[in-house]
């Protein structure tokens, strides 16, 4: 058995304290999910109050959470996909030796990450693209990212070129070596985006938020949204207070909504940890 | 050598760049207007030279091809139940019109509608308020309909602005009609509360002064320490200093610049005298009730949660909100039994015989929202006829009433009057036949807040009647200030950037006034320190040469409505 140390008993202690101090919000809003919303003093601290699950069946009594689900995992998939294909396209030209232009398209990648054009911009690009009530404005205006080729670029760096040497002598083109050859072995970066990927698909609420008009492409975060901020009585010169004070969504039900809007994530997270370990360490040695 | 290259270039560029960008913005036409029409007047129907509009009876319900209208605005939690009576006879009347909804949260209306003014491709109708820009900067835009020409097709619209002229306030020097907007009536809705339960069990009689106000709040502390004797909404520091400002018969709030009758100009409290003594007297006041503990400690930073734990606890003494928002708090139906003796208090008067004040936020004049449309919509005149309908007495009592017979009636003197049974069924009754539940007139109607009012629990019926007669007697006075001036898009920047350099250092002086990190002596030394960082003076020069509207009128003049 391992030695333990002071040290180390003292790391044991602070993971401890963090890991309890980054579950506790998480448990309290799934306590408070499943306790009485009717009685205003509600006061949880840990364990729910009264529990019921009346929060849960409001939500999935309204059908369209249905859809809002089907819109999001729709884009996450979709978004996935033609990140992962399109930065490997374009990550992979980077590792090969005689491909002119390296440098310049370097420097255009630098120089993505540091200027954005900013919303007004993009919204008019988009919308002159045909963006609005557009699904394909959750997938592909952040499609490739600077960041994600030159992270695919450097691990795409570290497979040794002999594997793409031989698989040229047998004939192989780019294509084929990129498929058949680089990406199989690619498996941790492409298992860290796309769970990057999914997760960043699966939270954007502004885009939609700008986009989309119809309410049957809307995200689940638009909904979580609505949920959670219906009303800012913190603005006394907005309309009619006097009829919106008994629309106040209570407590358990923002609660319910945040954990219904959460929990697919939260299930994926386990299978993908080692690949996103891994990958977090993608790009940072060479060797 | 290549990299300087580079830099030079860049440089160069930024720098033409923004030379063609301030070329641009001097050659902007000043949108300023040369005259403005007098709002109070009846409409000159030969602005635009054209013969007077006559009523032509409305062109609904449309039997033509069917017309999709695209109407934006913010989620305030309607569900339109399609069986409803009120949705079922919008149908009728509409025929082969219908209009989709794109309603964003409240929390991002603001940045759709500026991306809107910004980008243009406006939706068909937007809901807007003035805080919108749309009364000073896009109604000179050319992106919005004028409904002048249009409103042969409003007959509704017209016979409500009859009555109320303010609703054609917004006929700019172009002669155009760029808002119509939705038709509030005058109300105090806001008043004192005391929590009787409180004040019995402590043998405290309800106050009707300030001093004996502070009397009860410090026998309560003493008794009790759990007891908070003033709570509030959880809307920050600044409806603190506005409640105290009515307290003390001050009617400078927060919005720190005023109109000073006397001079009949604008000034701002810091640069004034006068203004700067009471604004002081209020924050004095605050502090000393927060030093001696009659808020709650955390009073500045509670939110609305935590506002409603408190209140639905029962351990406070008084409150000040909008009169039916006690039974928001318990979360109950506005007919059902408060869980504690609370009641109606009387303003208390800052010293016997001098009369306090009420915010009458709710005032028929101060036109603040309404709907636009752009300026290419497809069927106009079809458009003016449906937004026209919420006008309709059919469709505003439908709204507000729902259906006779059904949830109300005409009394003895054909007054309406909710039938009971249908009052006791609550609030699900209401949503069900579409009262406060149906999409167009949510936004924009011709109010009848009886309607509202006379559902409320009977105390808060009672407050509002109390206050509204105490303002019509002269027992409590209602500070009406004139209309914001007529600014230039320059104008309005300029005293935007005053204004916020000055708010934000004298919110934090304040706050920390009033939390007791500094003594009030140093209000004098926070006049200076906002006066280094904002020309105030500049700022009020700016206010007072912009285009005046009239004084609105007087509480003898309106017509308060209140259950």
């Amino acid at each position: 058995m391992k030695r333990m140390y002071p040290f180390d008993y003292f790391l044991y202690a602070l993971m401890v304290l963090m890991t309890a101090a980054w579950l506790y919000p998480l448990i309290l809003t799934l306590s408070i999910s499943l306790s009485d919303g009717t009685d205003p003093l509600l006061r949880v601290t840990f364990f729910p109050v009264d529990f019921n699950i009346q929060s849960y069946l409001f939500i999935f009594q309204d059908g369209r959470i249905f859809r809002y689900y089907f819109n999001t995992i729709g884009y996450a998939l979709g978004s996935v996909v033609v990140h992962l294909l399109f930065t490997s396209m374009m990550a992979f030209p980077f590792v090969v030796k005689d491909f002119r232009g390296k440098t310049f398209l370097n420097v255009y990648l630098v120089i993505t990450m540091f200027f954005g054009g900013g919303l007004l911009p993009s919204f008019f690009i988009n919308r002159a693209l045909g963006m609005i009530d557009n699904p394909l404005v959750m997938i592909l205006p952040g499609a490739v990212s600077g960041f994600a080729v030159i992270l695919f670029r450097t691990f795409f760096g570290n497979i040794p070129t002999e594997l793409r040497e031989s698989a040229y002598m047998d004939g192989a083109g780019h294509y084929r070596t990129l498929f058949q050859i680089i990406l199989p072995v690619s498996k941790a970066v492409l298992a860290t985006f796309a769970l990057m990927n999914i997760v960043g698909t699966w939270n954007a609420w502004f885009p939609p938020m700008l986009y989309f008009r119809n309410p049957n492409l809307m995200p689940i975060q638009i909904y979580l949204r609505r949920m959670l901020i219906l009303f800012d009585f913190s603005d006394a010169q907005n309309v009619d207070l006097r009829a919106m004070h008994t629309l106040v969504t209570n407590r358990t039900l923002r609660s319910a909504a945040v954990i219904v809007t959460i929990f697919p994530v939260l299930c994926i997270y386990p299978f993908m940890q080692k690949h996103f370990t891994k990958g977090m360490m993608l790009g940072s040695v060479k060797g | 050598m290549k990299k300087a290259l580079i830099f030079v270039l860049l440089l160069t560029a930024m720098l033409v760049i923004a030379a063609c960008g301030r070329n641009n913005e001097e050659a902007t036409p000043d949108p300023t207007p040369a005259a403005t029409p007098d709002p109070t007047a009846a409409p000159d129907t030969n602005a635009n030279e054209e013969s007077d509009p006559e009523p032509t009876g409305s062109i609904l319900p449309w039997t033509g091809d069917p017309i999709t209208f695209t109407f934006f605005a913010f989620d305030v939690g309607v569900n339109e139940p399609e069986d409803a009576y009120g949705a079922q006879l919008l149908r009728e009347k509409l025929g082969n019109i219908t209009i989709n909804w794109d309603v964003p949260t409240q929390a991002d209306y603001n940045t759709r509608v500026n991306l809107y003014w910004a980008g243009g491709g406006i939706p068909d109708v937007m809901w807007v308020n003035r805080s919108n820009s749309w009364d000073q900067l896009a109604q000179y835009s050319g992106m919005l309909l004028d409904f002048y020409p249009l409103l042969e097709y409003m007959p509704n619209f017209m016979a409500a602005a009859a009555d109320a002229p303010w609703a054609l306030r917004y006929i700019n020097t172009n002669g155009q009609l760029t808002n119509i907007p939705n038709l509030e009536n005058d109300a105090i809705p806001e008043a004192w509360f005391a929590n009787m339960d409180v004040l019995n069990r402590y043998g405290i009689e309800m106050p009707t002064t300030l001093a004996e106000m502070e009397e009860a709040m410090e026998a309560l502390r003493e008794a009790n320490p759990d007891i908070i004797p003033f709570q509030t909404y959880g809307w920050g520091l600044g409806y603190y200093v506005d409640t105290m400002s009515l307290i003390l018969g001050s009617p400078f709030p927060a919005a720190r610049r005023f109109f000073c009758h006397e001079n009949n100009v604008w000034d701002h409290h810091l640069l004034n005298n006068t203004g700067s003594s009471r604004y002081r007297e209020v924050i004095e006041l605050l502090a000393d009730w927060r030093e001696r503990g009659f808020l709650h400690p955390e009073f500045m930073t509670l939110s609305g949660d935590e506002v409603q734990v408190i209140m639905a606890s029962g351990n406070w003494a008084f409150t000040y909100a909008w009169a039916e928002q006690l039974t928001a708090w318990f979360n109950l139906g506005h007919r059902d039994e408060w869980p504690f003796d609370i009641q109606w208090m009387p303003n208390p008067q800052p010293e016997a015989g001098v009369a306090p004040f009420a915010n009458a936020r709710v005032m028929g004049d101060n036109v603040w929202w309404g709907f636009v449309a752009r300026h290419d919509v497809q069927h106009p005149e079809v458009l003016a006829a449906v937004i026209d309908l919420v006008y309709s007495y059919e469709i505003a009592t439908a709204f507000q009433w729902g259906q006779e017979g059904v949830s109300f009636r005409y009394n003895a003197d054909g007054i309406k009057e909710w039938i009971p049974e249908f009052l006791e069924a609550g609030q699900d009754a209401r949503n069900d036949l579409g009262i406060w539940n149906l999409m167009l007139p949510r936004y924009a109607t011709l109010r009848d807040d009886t309607a509202l009012m006379r559902g409320f629990h009977d105390e808060a019926q009672r407050a509002i009647r109390g206050v509204t007669q105490a303002v019509l007697r002269g027992d409590i006075r209602v500070d009406y200030v004139p209309f914001d001036p007529i600014l230039t898009e320059r104008e309005r920047e300029d005293a935007a950037f005053i204004r916020s350099s000055s708010n934000t250092v004298q919110d934090e002086w304040v706050a920390q006034m009033v939390a007791g990190i500094r003594p009030i002596s140093d209000f004098d030394a926070m006049i200076e320190a906002v006066l280094a960082v904002a020309n105030l003076q500049e700022y009020m020069d700016i206010w007072n040469s912009g285009e005046p509207l009239p004084t609105r009128p007087t509480s003898a003049e309106r017509n308060f409505i209140y259950p």
